[in-house]
């Protein structure tokens, strides 16, 4: 049996969180923060392995350099803090040990949206899945909301 | 992630259907595809070779779980997904089962 969310991160025991899709193995947290609900993301450096997607012209790499590279394929750019910001959009690179685990992207609200693996989307507070599986925030950017989504 | 137990006694379709259970409940809230390919029981199913292969295309028309697409050219060497599907995780399967009754498997 997979196990409950709150079991994987327990920073949601401590604020609210909602569920907002049903699970899904169509797309990943970075198709998600992405604005690509059709394909999964990610730097696999097996050429054997179809079921990735990675944009052409970015390092095929596990480095939070190469993240921000494919963010700023879209408009975004580091910036310094996860608050709410007039006019621009937010998305924020987790990562574990050094390494990219996930990708959150800020609602006009300022709460969260993220894409749990192949399971559900949740509406949730920034540091609410930090822990042992995602690490920490490492960054944090962002791009001028009239920037079009691909 | 753990390894997975090795039970002499089950046959290969149930050895399948274990090994994606468990890969599948320990990689579901990971994006890395290197963690969710390079899980233990993943390899595992690479590892069993075409023994394996009508038991995961079953699973696959079942689930349309395109993740499976390493393993099946680990275990096939057959590369049917263009390019423009990469990442397109049930089209890749879709590709993979037409490929798979073109080449006369069976499942």
């Amino acid at each position: 049996m997979v196990e409950p969310i709150k079991a994987i991160f327990p920073g949601l025991s401590k604020s609210p969180y909602r569920v907002t899709s049903p699970v899904s193995r169509d797309y990943n947290c970075i198709g998600w923060a992405a604005g690509d609900t059709t394909r999964w993301w990610w730097p696999d450096l097996d050429p054997d392995n179809d079921a990735i997607f990675w944009p052409a012209g970015v390092a095929l790499e596990e480095t939070l350099d190469a993240f921000v590279a494919v963010f700023a394929t879209l408009g975004y750019a580091p910036c310094s803090g996860d608050e709410l910001e007039s006019g621009f959009e937010k998305v924020a690179l987790f990562a574990n040990q050094g390494l990219p685990t996930h990708a959150a992207r800020q609602l006009p609200s300022g709460r969260w949206t993220s894409k749990l693996g192949w399971r559900e989307d949740i509406e949730h507070d920034l540091h609410a899945v930090s822990g042992d599986l995602y690490g920490t925030v490492e960054l944090v950017l962002k791009r001028p909301i009239a920037v079009a989504s691909p | 992630m753990s390894s997975v137990p090795v039970n002499a006694a089950e046959s290969i379709e149930q050895h399948v259907a274990r090994l994606l259970k468990s890969w599948r409940e320990e990689t579901a809230y990971l994006s890395s595809s290197t963690r969710i390919t390079g899980h233990p029981a993943y390899q595992e199913l690479i590892a069993l070779g075409p023994a394996a292969l009508p038991f995961i295309l079953r699973d696959l028309e079942q689930t349309r779980d395109g993740h499976l697409s390493k393993a099946l050219t680990a275990i096939t060497r057959a590369r049917p997904v263009p390019t423009e599907e990469r990442g397109q995780v049930r089209k890749i399967a879709e590709t993979w089962l037409r490929w798979a009754r073109e080449n006369g498997h069976q499942w």
